[in-house]
Parts: C-alpha cells; sequence; structure tokens
C-alpha cells in the first residue's frame, strides 16, 4: 500500500514536470507571436510581397504623386467598382515614381511610399475596432522634388540612347530629374510584366541611381582635388604631354584621338582631358592616398536616402598594378559609380565643397491638406576646403567654355562641367557628362548624364544637359 | 462605414444557424450539469468557447462550411454526453491494452491501405459520402493502450537489464509495444505525408512513457530516435526537405512553395495588437485558411488580444485536465486523463507554433476550431473522456 501510494505521487511529480515543459513551450509561442504582431507588424504590413495594402486599395482611393508644382504624375480613378491606377506621363516618370504592380510588387515612389499612398495609416493600423472609425477614404498625397518640365526635356533630348540623366538642386540635394532609358509604360506594367522582365536592355533597371558604370575621365577633377590638397602638385603643375604615358614596362596610356598636348599646366589637364596628366598624378599619389581621396570624397559612405541607391564598387587599393593605378587617375581600373554618385561628385565643386544628400520626396500631406512629412537640406559630407573646390569649379568652367564641353553651353547661365569617355570591356565606349550650371537668379543644379555604348562625352552626353538647362531656364522665366 | 468586398452578407439559414447556436451553447452546459453531478465545471464552458470561435471564423471565411460546421459541433455534444453516459463500460477497455493496441494497428492499417489522399495528406477513408481521418481516432486508441499499457508494466519498464552509462535499459520485449507506436508514428511520416499526426503521437508517447514510469532513459532514447529520424528523412524524403527549407528560408520563395506561411505572417503582422477588426482583414489570402491556418486569420482580425484569449482558453483547458488527472485515484485513468488532456494541448501546440514559424509546418487542425467533422468529434470524445473521468472521482470521493 505504502509502495502504490509512492508510485501515485511519483506520477503526479512527472505529469507536473510535463506541465512545466508545456509552459515553456508556450512562453516561447507567445513571446514569438508578440514579436510578429508587434514588432514585426509594420515590417510585415509595409512587405511589398504582403498583397493586403493592395487589396485594401480597391476600397480606398489611392493617393496623388505629383511633381514639385503639383502636377500630378500617378493618380486613382474609379473604374467599376474599384480604382484604376494612372500615369499621364508614361514612360517618362516610370523609374523614380515606380508602378502598383497586384502580383509583381511595387516599385519606385510607389513601392517607398507604399504605407501612406495607400492610405493603411499604420498610426491608427493596430487600434482594430477604432481604426475602422478613423479609417480614411483616400490615401495621402505624396508631393516630390521632380520637375515635370525638367523631366520631360531629358527624357527627349536622350532619344533613343540607353543610359540615364540625374538632376539636382545643387545647394539642397532635391532630386528634379531622375530620367534612365529605354524605359516602360506603367500603365500597362501588369499586362507586359513577362515581356519585360526578359528584355535584354533591362527596362527595369533604375541606372541613374543603381547602373554601375565605369566614371572614365570625369574622376579628373577628384584627382586633381585630391593631388592639390595634398601637396603633391600645385596650381603651377605643368608636364610635357607627347601623346601617351608610358607606364616602364612595354605599355603606354594614350590620348583620345590619338592627341598630343604638348605643354600643359593642370588648368588645361582639365579642359583638354588630358589622360598622360592624370595617369601620372595617380603614380604620383600612390594607392593608398588614392583610397584615402575617394574615402574623402564619400565613396564609401554609405547613402541612407528616401528611394533605393546602389553604393559604388572600389577596387582593392592594396593589390593594384602599376598599370592599374595608372587607369584609376583616368576613372577606368574596376572602378564603377552610379550616376547619382557622379552627381553628388559634381556637387562637392560646385557647392563650396560640400556635398548634399540627394532626396525625392518633398512632402507628405493627407487628404485634408495637413502635411505629416517634410523633406529637407540635409549635408551628406563635406569634402574639400572652399578654396580646392572653387579652383576646380573654374578649371571646369573653362571645360564648357573652352574644352571638351563646348557643346553644352548656354548663354546666360555659367555652367561648369568634365566631359568623360568611359571604356567599355563589352562594346562601344560610354559618354559621360557632369557638372554643375548657375543661373542668373542664384539657383544651381548639378547633373550627371550617361549615354551608353554611344561614343564621346563631349560630343554626345554635354548637349543633352544643353537641353536640360534651357528648359531650367525657361520654368526660370515662368515662375 | 466601409465595407469589405469580400464581406459576406447573412442569408436566411445562416440566421437560423447562428440562432441555433446561441440556444445550443447556452442551455448544454445547463444540460450537462442535469446529465452528470460532479463532473468538471470549467472543462465545458472552455470548449464552447473555442466552438464559438469557430463559428464566428467560419461564418466569415467560408459561409458555405458554417452550417456544416456547426453540425459536427452539434454532432460532437450529442457523442460527449453518450461517452458521459456509457463511460464505464468505454474504461472498462482499460482492462485490456492489447485488444485497444490490436485496434489502433487496424485503424492505422485501415488508413494504409484503403487511404485516400487529400489535400497532400493521403490520410483519409472515404465511405460514400463521408471522409473520415481515422488517425483522429486512432489517436484516442493509442491513449487507451499507453495508458493502460505502461501502468501494467511500469514496474518492470523501470527494471534496467542492461545499463550504457546513465542510459538504463529493460528487457526488449517490454520495450517492443512503444517502438511499435513510434514505427507507426514514423510511416505515418513517411508513408502518408502526415508529418503532424506523426509528430503529436510521437510526442505523445514520449509524454504518456515519462509519466508513467518517471525513466529519464525513453525521453533520451526518444529523442536520440527522433532526431536520427528526421535527419535520415531529411535526406530521403524530398517533401520533408521542402518543409524544413521553407521553415528555414521562407522569404527564398515567398510567392511559390513558402506562400501559405508568408501569408500566414502576413496576416498575423498585420493584425498587429487589437487587430485589423472582423471582417476588415483580408485571411482569404491564405490557402486553406479555414482548417489548419484559422489561428492566422483570429490574428488577423482580432490581433495578439484575439491569440491570446484562445490561447489561454487551450492552456485553461490543460490546467483543469492536469487537475482531474492529479486527483484521480485509478492509475490507469489518471494516465489516460492526462494523456488526453496533453494531448490537445501538443496538437494545438503543433499547429501553433507551425503557422507562427517556430517550428515547421506541419498539417493538422487546430482542436475544436479548425473546421473538420473528424476532428471535432474526435475532440468531443476526449472531453467526454475526460468529464466522466472527472465525474466518477467526485463521485466516489477523494
Amino acid at each position: 500500500m505504502g509502495a502504490d501510494k509512492q508510485n501515485k505521487n511519483d506520477i503526479n511529480k512527472n505529469m507536473l514536470r510535463i506541465v512545466r515543459v508545456f509552459i515553456f513551450l508556450f512562453v516561447l509561442l507567445l513571446a514569438n507571436l508578440s514579436y510578429l504582431q508587434v514588432v514585426k507588424s509594420d515590417w510585415l504590413t509595409s512587405n511589398s510581397r504582403n498583397p493586403r495594402l493592395l487589396e485594401r486599395m480597391d476600397s480606398v482611393q489611392r493617393g496623388t504623386i505629383t511633381d514639385c508644382n503639383g502636377v500630378k504624375l500617378a493618380y486613382s480613378e474609379k473604374e467599376g467598382s474599384s480604382y484604376k491606377r494612372v500615369y499621364p506621363f508614361g514612360a517618362v516618370f516610370a523609374v523614380p515614381v515606380g508602378y502598383v504592380g497586384k502580383r509583381i510588387g511595387n516599385a519606385g515612389v510607389e513601392r517607398s511610399e507604399n504605407a501612406k499612398l495607400s492610405g493603411a495609416n499604420t498610426l491608427y493600423h493596430q487600434l482594430g475596432p477604432i481604426e475602422q472609425l478613423l479609417e480614411n477614404q483616400q490615401g495621402d498625397t505624396v508631393e516630390l522634388t521632380l520637375n515635370a518640365n525638367l523631366q520631360k526635356a531629358a527624357y527627349a533630348a536622350m532619344g533613343n540612347r540607353r543610359g540615364a540623366v540625374v538632376v539636382m538642386d545643387t545647394y539642397t540635394g532635391a532630386i528634379l530629374a531622375m530620367v534612365s532609358k529605354p524605359s516602360f509604360n506603367p500603365n500597362f506594367i501588369n499586362k507586359q510584366w513577362n515581356s519585360l522582365i526578359k528584355d535584354k536592355q533591362s527596362p527595369l533597371l533604375n541606372r541613374a541611381v543603381q547602373g554601375l558604370y565605369p566614371p572614365g575621365s570625369t574622376i579628373k577633377p577628384l584627382i586633381a582635388a585630391a593631388a592639390l590638397e595634398d601637396g603633391v602638385i600645385t596650381p603651377q603643375y605643368t608636364i610635357d604631354c607627347k601623346g601617351y604615358y608610358d607606364l616602364g614596362d612595354g605599355h603606354k596610356i594614350k590620348e583620345a584621338h590619338g592627341e598630343v598636348h604638348g605643354h600643359v599646366d593642370l588648368r588645361q589637364g582639365i579642359e583638354k582631358s588630358c589622360n598622360v596628366m592624370f595617369a601620372g598624378l595617380a603614380i604620383k599619389l600612390g594607392d593608398k592616398r588614392l583610397e584615402e581621396a575617394f574615402r574623402q570624397f564619400g565613396f564609401y559612405d554609405i547613402l541612407h536616402t528616401d528611394f533605393p541607391t546602389e553604393d559604388p564598387h572600389m577596387p582593392d587599393f592594396k593589390k593594384l598594378s602599376r598599370g592599374e593605378t595608372a587607369q584609376i587617375g583616368i576613372g577606368q581600373a574596376n572602378l564603377l559609380i552610379s550616376p547619382l554618385r557622379m552627381v553628388m561628385l559634381a556637387d562637392v565643386f560646385g557647392n563650396q565643397g560640400r556635398c548634399m544628400k540627394p532626396y525625392i520626396i518633398k512632402k507628405v500631406m493627407t487628404p485634408q491638406g495637413q502635411t505629416i512629412y517634410e523633406g529637407r537640406p540635409f549635408l551628406f559630407k563635406t569634402v574639400l576646403k572652399p578654396q580646392w573646390a572653387n579652383l576646380i569649379e573654374g578649371y571646369m568652367k573653362d571645360v564648357v567654355l573652352y574644352g571638351t564641353g563646348r557643346r553644352a553651353q548656354v548663354a546666360g547661365v555659367s555652367i561648369a562641367g568634365k566631359t568623360g569617355t568611359a571604356e567599355n570591356p563589352f562594346g562601344a565606349d560610354h559618354a559621360w557628362f557632369i557638372g554643375t550650371a548657375t543661373f542668373k537668379n542664384g539657383r544651381s543644379i548639378s547633373f550627371a548624364v550617361i549615354l551608353e555604348n554611344s561614343g564621346y562625352g563631349g560630343a554626345e552626353a554635354a548637349p543633352v544637359i544643353k537641353d536640360v538647362i534651357k528648359a531650367m531656364l525657361r520654368e526660370n522665366n515662368n515662375g | 462605414m466601409y465595407l469589405s468586398p469580400s464581406r459576406h452578407l447573412l442569408t436566411t439559414t445562416d440566421m437560423i444557424v447562428t440562432a441555433l447556436a446561441c440556444l445550443l451553447f447556452f442551455f448544454a452546459p445547463l444540460l450537462l450539469r442535469r446529465w452528470q453531478k460532479g463532473g468538471d465545471e470549467y472543462l465545458f464552458p472552455l470548449v464552447i468557447f473555442l466552438c464559438s470561435v469557430s463559428m464566428v471564423m467560419l461564418l466569415r471565411l467560408k459561409p458555405a462550411l458554417y452550417r456544416a460546421q456547426f453540425q459536427w459541433i452539434a454532432i460532437g455534444l450529442v457523442v460527449m454526453f453518450l461517452v458521459i453516459n456509457y463511460a464505464d463500460y468505454l474504461l472498462r477497455f482499460l482492462d485490456y491494452p492489447y485488444l485497444l493496441g490490436l485496434f489502433s494497428l487496424l485503424i492505422i492499417f485501415s488508413v494504409l491501405i484503403f487511404g485516400t489522399s487529400i489535400g497532400g495528406n493521403k490520410n483519409w477513408i472515404v465511405f460514400g459520402p463521408f471522409q473520415v481521418q481515422p488517425s483522429e481516432f486512432a489517436k484516442l486508441t493509442i491513449l487507451g493502450f499507453l495508458a493502460s499499457y505502461l501502468q501494467e508494466n511500469k514496474n518492470t519498464l523501470n527494471l534496467p537489464s542492461r545499463s550504457w552509462s546513465f542510459l538504463h535499459l529493460p528487457p526488449l520485449r517490454f520495450l517492443a509495444p512503444l517502438v511499435v507506436i513510434w514505427g507507426i508514428s514514423l510511416l505515418m511520416f513517411v508513408y502518408q505525408r502526415d508529418l503532424g499526426s506523426a509528430l503529436l503521437f510521437f510526442g505523445m508517447a514520449l509524454m504518456m512513457t515519462y509519466a508513467a514510469t518517471s525513466n529519464k532513459t525513453y525521453v533520451f532514447l526518444a529523442l536520440g530516435f527522433f532526431m536520427l529520424g528526421s535527419y535520415i528523412s531529411y535526406l530521403l524524403f524530398g517533401h520533408v526537405r521542402v518543409r524544413v527549407d521553407i521553415w528555414l528560408h521562407p522569404w527564398a520563395d515567398p510567392m511559390g512553395k513558402a506562400y501559405q506561411i508568408v501569408q500566414s505572417m502576413f496576416a498575423l503582422g498585420y493584425g498587429g495588437l487589437f487587430g485589423a477588426g472582423y471582417f476588415h482583414g483580408y485571411p482569404n489570402l491564405i490557402p486553406e485558411v479555414h482548417t489548419d491556418f484559422i489561428f492566422a486569420a483570429i490574428g488577423e482580425e482580432f490581433g495578439l488580444f484575439g491569440v491570446f484569449a484562445v490561447v489561454s482558453a487551450y492552456l485553461l483547458i490543460f490546467f483543469r485536465g492536469v487537475r482531474i488527472a492529479m486527483y484521480t485515484a485509478n492509475e490507469k485513468e489518471k494516465l489516460l486523463a492526462f494523456g488526453l488532456t496533453g494531448t490537445l494541448l501538443l496538437q494545438a501546440f503543433i499547429i501553433l507554433a507551425g503557422v507562427t514559424r517556430l517550428i515547421p509546418l506541419t498539417g493538422i487542425t487546430l482542436p475544436f476550431v479548425s473546421y473538420g467533422g473528424s476532428s471535432m468529434v474526435s475532440g468531443f470524445i476526449c472531453l467526454g473522456l475526460l468529464l466522466a473521468i472527472s465525474g466518477k472521482e467526485k463521485k466516489h470521493g477523494r
């Protein structure tokens, strides 16, 4: 009888031990549930794969996206019982504005501002029944910094060539135009999706911020600034250009078009884009100082802003051969940078040595007109002392006045620029043009153009900017 | 007020069913008190709560099955009253462990032979218009077998015949029936692709063996067996590998293989703390939401508070069940009561942890909430037995 009692208690004890295991398991379960429903809730809700906000769009009118002057770039209109998204500019704004995809997810601003545009205000979202009282019939309006006239001008000027144009306000970092070609028509995205993703020309890629290209000669102002600031050279530095730079191992870096520049100083070196001078400067600086120069210009800093970007691809400076070091001086050798980052480089010289952080969202307003978010200028990095920035800017003005960038000239606008012709192992050279343009009213724009496989920067890319500047002039006169 | 496009307008049938459900849920507990004196007073109302949640969710998720679910609940209630009434006869089976064991094997093998595949799980038997999931009933007979066999052999099972360091094993012939149960769960695992039931049967056997023998050797043995088995099946069977890969990397293929679990997490995240509100979520984006994934729908529309309420109900049922087991003198009935209540909670855990990605997802129903006749009736048999055991104890006094 005693033993029996012992056993009974044993079973009870064992059961209690198992109860403890269950309690442990359920604590885990409830902790995980709380994590999913509280901590990760916003992330899960705004995830572009989550169709819930899209489903909700059928009953809530999605917010409008406008340019900086209130011109509608995307809006929703009633079609039967649900809403249809309309993009009045078609392909022109496709890349920055993006699209709303039913099964394919969103892109561009439609994606990054989805929670606000869809009217699913996460502020009230988790209040359950209360949310239903406060629910919007309409999503928030998102106003972008883009300017429809500039965007149209840049889009048209590129013609049928592949590439990208980025135009930014020099002093604020507000993006005024962002074009990538070839583009697509977001009005038909759901129907054309399958052919678009297979298209070898990658129309869905935003070349302006995610395309990586060798910068070619447009990197030369950076090399010059680094050499000056480092004391490796003075502005009086001169060389004799015989048409090639001898690397000493039987290889030579040659000038474009077989030119021979003769006796050139730094000003003329930039104006004429002298490869011999900048290959030599890169060697003079050495790998370590070159890497520091790129670091100083922010190419190693990660850019966090209101649209997705691609970081530059930098070579491993510790493993460069002498020839590769010289190639860095003329923007080749495994150095890959997006057009957006090249605008930021141009911004340094046009903005007294300071680089502004690019941004694209000007403000977000509720349907009642209350502003709930406002984009503000933000300094990305102070790169150079104003004296060096202004000196280089002066040289870049000569590029447009007398040098390789003459085709960008517009009467009454002070333009500083640098052309580039990037060698491309897969085909014809890419044409580059970067710089700044200052208008009489005090405004200034920084710009970068790349045209894939279309030849010389001065001949091809500079005229595109000329059209953009002319559009900006018209804007200034009107406004 | 905004109307969701998926909003379902109540039909007359729905309203009649709702009225009947209200009446049934109100009067059934009163009837129980007349039917059975001295049984546990908390278990039944808790189950009624879960059944109401089930009805509320089905009206929203699959209105076509609303009436059917109510019928299953009603049938379940009748079965429960019958079980309570004839409990003395039913519990007498505990004296014949091998009969229960044989019966379990028969059910399992009938599925292996006559089983039909529904929804990827080959664990259904079709009788004319009825589809029965025999594993739901095998669960009960296996529990009966385990309770009875383990109680009779617990002393022998604790006599070590050989020892390896800290592991003390009894002679193999006493171990055999347990190995058979584990073998069955492995068989279901491999052949029927019914990972949920396999896991449940395995956990059930482990839990009961430990409770009866307090021998840790079995726990180590079983866990070793489990790990080895899982690893080998991972290597050998594609469907197991797919489940595990989905669990580990759901974002690798969120629109394809992992669609269901990813949508389940989206639903829970969308619900947040207070939920999107009844009819204001989009739970129908989840395939099979009315059976295995009904919990995600509760999380979406009623939020963390809603799911805490449901989980609390299961925990309270479990604690009441354990209390019944603790106060039961008859060891076989004690073990059976514990097995029944533990299995209910374990089943809830397996599916809840699955839909929240705590463990790999295995298809199994949420007791008393998911749509399904077999699951509902088996749940009510389980409840009936627990109530009967609790009533018996009160009647005889402690």
